[in-house]
């Protein structure tokens, strides 16, 4: 591999993006953590507490900001692991794929999760 | 090939298996959050959310956090050594990133112990 094929296949865009959705991500993570673990109402985490937080659109678009984030980041992570041991040019073409088609379906998964949830609580 | 097993290399060895652990662990909590649209009674007895409440899954949970912990602030450490010249004393880095998150692990482990 020559040495200035990284910035020509477009890694070292992903490589940035992977440390700017990062630090994005602690801060979220921080926020989401905190919100839904540590300051749960006497009575612990419950359903309606959830649903209540969630009724509000600007906590659906926290959520989707952070799952887009996570999904992005985490398969990005991935892929970035597997350029290191599978290095034949239709394997990687394969795990591109199996990862796009994961990420849709986390993202669908989640999306029909938070965007209708806490209406009809 | 042989690995140095120095401090950059472990560090940079448990970044990929913590990252792996969070990725399967984000592919559970979507598929479980997923039922919430099915209404309160079904969620709450759905199978794998009467799991999730097992004493058992705390030291789960303690080891979810302390990925997520050691994840995140050695991601800041990897931040500062690419873009900050923190590259001179990522080692010093690695103990202060280590340190931080000691504390910030003992700080959440207690509420979640103390919920047994």
């Amino acid at each position: 591999m020559r040495a200035d094929q990284g910035i020509q296949s477009g890694g070292a865009i992903h490589w940035l993006l992977q440390r700017v959705t990062g630090i994005c991500l602690v801060v979220l993570i921080a926020v989401h953590t905190v919100i839904a673990h540590y300051t749960v109402p006497q009575g612990g985490l419950s359903y309606e507490w959830v649903a209540s937080r969630m009724a509000y659109p600007l906590w659906k678009l926290f959520y989707l900001l952070f799952l887009l984030l996570c999904i992005y980041h985490g398969l990005n992570g991935i892929w970035m692991i597997t350029q290191d041991y599978v290095h034949k040019g239709g394997w990687r073409v394969a795990i591109l794929g199996a990862l796009l088609m994961l990420g849709l379906l986390m993202a669908s998964l989640g999306g029909l999760t938070i965007i209708p949830f806490g209406i009809r609580a | 090939m042989r690995y140095r097993w120095d401090l950059g290399f472990v560090a940079w060895l448990l970044m990929r298996v913590s990252g792996v652990l969070i990725v399967l662990f984000l592919l559970m909590h979507l598929f479980v959050l997923s039922h919430l649209g099915l209404g309160k009674e079904a969620f709450e007895g759905f199978f794998f959310v009467r799991l999730a409440d097992q004493p058992i899954n705390k030291l789960l949970e303690l080891g979810l956090i302390g990925c997520l912990i050691f994840h995140g602030l050695n991601g800041i450490r990897i931040c500062l050594v690419d873009f900050a010249g923190g590259v001179f004393v990522q080692k010093k880095l690695f103990w202060a990133a280590m340190g931080t998150g000691a504390a910030i692990f003992v700080a959440a482990a207690i509420p979640i112990l103390s919920h047994l």
